[in-house]
């Protein structure tokens, strides 16, 4: 008779999941994916953020499966969007054609087009609304049945698809810096793992992909003091842009040939932040430096934290953490940050044993130095 | 039967990883290039090895008298774009290349830098045989004592690869490939030395 | 949900091939590459799992273990995402496997020409505890300056009589790079130097893959008066087998609260318990 491995660990993993199972389903009740993708907007619009994967559906089903955790429902995107061939990409998208929901600027009291509310908790009070517990879909129904009537009769001039710039309106005025189009072919970070330093295509794609409460966070301590900024909402946009791609096997192709691949909801941040500019002869200039925060979704917070953070990794300032590129850019980023947490639980003891055995011997040469 | 994209190009990539990783070896690849059945004006192996290295994410560079025509037709199987000598990724010496080519391809291409060696060219070479005749001498890592190896090229080669690579890390690897789809390779860690009789 | 053969798509197993080709090309040197995110999470291995995803095929034979042992949670949840995506043979017999992906320890049999082994990195970078900024230790390496990791251990020897390290000891590989080995404890170092097989880390999270070809030399940090020394376990051995000059777990007896010990790796003792 020959021994044989215990398998234990297998059991065990296989009974870890059952239970997990069993958490998801032991109050008998299970959601429906357009459920979901229906009434969970915020969450859906936070991971498909975080994962740098547009896709509302594939966002619900992941909600599902890691019961609203936000942490695990990116680990599935992102897991998932690794299997996928990247075949193209889209041409450049000008926001400035975005098909406009809301938008609003903190700089001007009014802007050319208006300040458009749109769809926001900005206003709403933060009561806990106990009617939704009794919502019937006859209500919900019925109340959308009347809005859509009421809309109709609007006759709305505006054409939502070409508001102008704030931020052009500065610059005609000269109080903005105008800078040459810098073409240069952005780094895909997905791609290509980042060197320091970066390019600024790198961080901006790093920015919007990190971790909402992790971006927020930095960005706020760089208000609060770490970071020397005083920013202004220049413009915030949230709509619709439309994607579109050239043929792949031809060198040169005109845009009239492109084709049209859908269209996505960003919410797109301008900020205003004065900085001095050393200028010659020692003098120092007051400038408005552009802080630029963009994201899949309606995600206001994150990207305004995210143009706050871009800005202040332009400046650089070595006395603010805030604007150490390799602080900022290496640790805010969810499934790293979680999964490197994680990873101490996994068992340690060979390096453990390893260590206590170093402690053991300097402990040894220890006790043979004060017996001396 | 026709060329597996998953399954051939990972056994040949296995065996290349033994040829760079044990500088001298000779592997086989004729099981995976007999595959190969669309009409090329190079070596099959030289094929499975473009699809196994190349894609939208890196550069060629074709070198040969037909480097127009097979650049497109690359560009076409692989999606990879084709660059000059200095700045692409992957290197193709053909065949019918002019025989002096790999001299200067080996003074040009891109030899890395010393924060980044990695960024150095890998050059491909078409030779008609590869053999363990005792031709050229290869000690360094992978190599147990010593190697030997025959490529069947003039030697003029030898002084510029030294060159390129005497400023370890940077320099440049080099793969061979011979008419009957044998793969041998030599990493810039390679010495390489004649054989004096 | 069909996935590809190994999970990944190819254009993901062509960009890790062409970082594994260069990482073999320059010995100890740690190559970037783009880490894909998998379905195990970061810091649990994905550099590892990367690694071999992207060298497996049909017919390799796959031996997977964590801290020694071949039944951790963790390598048996790589085995199944692996076998999952593959089909291929899994083997808890050493010398069977043409592939070992390994988390803090190097196998007690000797690896065999034809073996390839993976080891999985947290820390790929063995200056990270001198220097926090990558941007600084890449220009470190590229300058050969190792000054700092050498006033490291020269510090331990003057705080404590001697170098402190644990696991991931230093070493300097083909005399150019100094390298971090992975947690494998200071016993297993030696085991890289002049290895028949061909040694790849990677390092998931930290995106970095590098290469200890097979017959190269590597060399563990030390000073000429204060040598290089692995753990000791003189006068130790195996409870189970008997076995000693390897590496050993330690546990304490529940009813007689003495100490005693067992083969780290679990596949050895298993062999050494069946040779008998």
């Amino acid at each position: 008779m020959g021994y044989v491995a215990v398998k234990g660990g297998t059991i065990a993993i296989d009974e870890s999941i059952k239970r997990l199972k069993y958490k998801r389903l032991k109050n008998g009740k299970i959601l429906n994916i357009n459920g979901i993708q229906a009434g969970m907007r915020g969450l859906i619009d936070q991971i498909i953020s975080e994962s740098s994967l547009y896709s509302e559906e594939l966002a619900a089903i992941a909600i599902k499966q890691a019961e609203g955790n936000s942490e695990e429902a990116v680990f599935l995107l992102r897991a998932y969007r690794s299997t996928l061939p990247r075949k193209h990409y889209t041409r450049i998208a000008e926001s400035s054609h975005m098909f406009i929901e809301r938008r609003i600027s903190a700089s001007f009291k009014d802007i050319p087009g208006g300040q458009i509310l749109g769809a926001t908790y900005d206003y709403t009070h933060r009561l806990l609304d106990f009617q939704l517990v009794d919502e019937s879909e006859d209500e919900a129904l019925n109340w959308l049945k009347k809005f859509k009537s009421d809309v109709a009769h609007l006759n709305n001039q505006e054409d939502l698809r070409n508001l102008p710039k704030v931020l052009d309106y500065l610059r005609e005025e000269g109080l903005i810096k105008t800078y040459e189009n810098d073409d240069k072919c952005p780094i895909d970070t997905t791609k290509k793992s980042v060197e320091f330093p970066t390019e600024r295509s790198e961080r901006l794609q790093i920015l919007t992909r990190g971790q909402t409460g992790a971006v927020i966070s930095l960005g706020y301590a760089a208000l609060r003091g770490y970071g020397s900024l005083h920013p202004t909402v220049g413009e915030l946009r949230v709509g619709s842009l439309p994607l579109y791609i050239s043929n792949p096997l031809e060198d040169h192709c005109e845009e009239e040939d492109d084709f049209y691949i859908g269209e996505i909801i960003v919410t797109e941040v301008e900020m205003f932040i004065p900085k001095n500019v050393q200028e010659k002869k020692g003098k120092q200039k007051l400038e408005f430096g552009i802080g630029y925060g963009i994201c899949y979704g309606q995600n206001e917070t994150k990207a305004m934290a995210m143009g706050i953070l871009d800005q202040c990794l332009e400046t650089k300032d070595e006395k603010y953490i805030t604007q150490n590129e390799e602080f900022v850019l290496l640790h805010i980023d969810s499934v790293e940050s979680s999964g490197f947490m994680s990873h101490l639980k996994l068992p340690h003891y060979v390096t453990f044993q390893s260590k206590l055995d170093s402690i053991r011997k300097t402990k040894k040469g220890e006790d043979v130095k004060n017996e001396l | 039967m026709e060329i597996d994209m998953v399954h051939d190009i990972q056994t040949a990539y296995r065996k290349l990883l033994i040829c760079m990783s044990k500088p001298g070896n000779i592997e086989s690849i004729a099981e995976e290039s007999e595959k190969i059945h669309i009409d090329i004006k190079f070596f099959n192996s030289t094929l499975v090895l473009m699809f196994m290295l190349l894609d939208s994410e890196v550069s060629f560079k074709i070198v040969s008298q037909d480097e127009v025509e097979i650049s497109k037709f690359v560009r076409q199987l692989t999606y990879s774009k084709s660059k000059n000598m200095e700045e692409a990724d992957f290197i193709f010496i053909l065949d019918n290349a002019d025989k002096d080519m790999l001299g200067e391809v080996l003074t040009d291409a891109k030899a890395g830098n010393l924060i980044n060696p990695h960024k150095s060219a890998t050059v491909i070479v078409e030779t008609n045989k590869i053999s363990d005749e005792e031709k050229f001498l290869l000690k360094g890592p992978g190599i147990k004592d010593e190697n030997h190896i025959n490529l069947q090229l003039d030697e003029n080669w030898l002084e510029k690869l030294y060159k390129k690579n005497i400023e370890f890390p940077m320099g440049l690897d080099i793969i061979f490939t011979d008419k009957n789809s044998n793969i041998t390779c030599l990493p810039r860690t390679t010495k390489v030395l004649r054989k004096v009789n | 949900m069909n996935y590809n053969f190994a999970f990944f798509d190819e254009g993901s197993k062509r960009e890790i091939r062409r970082a594994t080709l260069k990482a073999v090309a320059i010995p100890g040197y740690q190559v970037p590459f783009a880490s894909r995110e998998m379905p195990i999470a970061r810091g649990w291995g994905t550099g590892g799992i990367q690694l071999t995803l992207s060298l497996i095929g049909r017919k390799d034979i796959l031996k997977v273990i964590d801290q020694g042992a071949d039944e951790s949670v963790n390598a048996v949840n790589i085995k199944k995402l692996i076998q999952n995506t593959t089909g291929v043979k899994i083997t808890e017999n050493t010398q069977e496997a043409t592939i070992i992906q390994s988390r803090h320890r190097i196998p007690e049999v000797k690896l065999a020409d034809g073996q390839i082994l993976v080891l999985q990195v947290p820390i790929p970078e063995p200056l990270r505890e001198v220097e926090p900024s990558e941007y600084k230790t890449k220009r470190l390496h590229a300058e050969n300056e190792y000054s700092g990791v050498w006033l490291m251990l020269f510090e331990q020897i003057m705080k404590y009589r001697d170098m402190s390290t644990g696991a991931d000891h230093p070493v300097i590989v083909n005399e150019r790079y100094v390298m971090a080995p992975s947690p494998i404890p200071r016993f297993d170092n030696n085991k890289m130097k002049y290895s028949e097989s061909l040694i790849l880390l990677g390092a998931g999270r930290e995106k970095k893959i590098y290469a200890v070809p097979p017959y190269t030399e590597v060399k563990s940090l030390c000073f000429e008066d204060y040598p290089f020394k692995s753990e000791n376990f003189e006068g130790k051995s195996c409870k189970i087998c008997g076995s000693s000059h390897v590496y050993l777990d330690e546990f304490i007896d529940e009813n007689t609260d003495e100490k005693y010990y067992q083969c780290n790796d679990t596949s050895y003792c298993l062999m050494k318990m069946n040779n008998k």
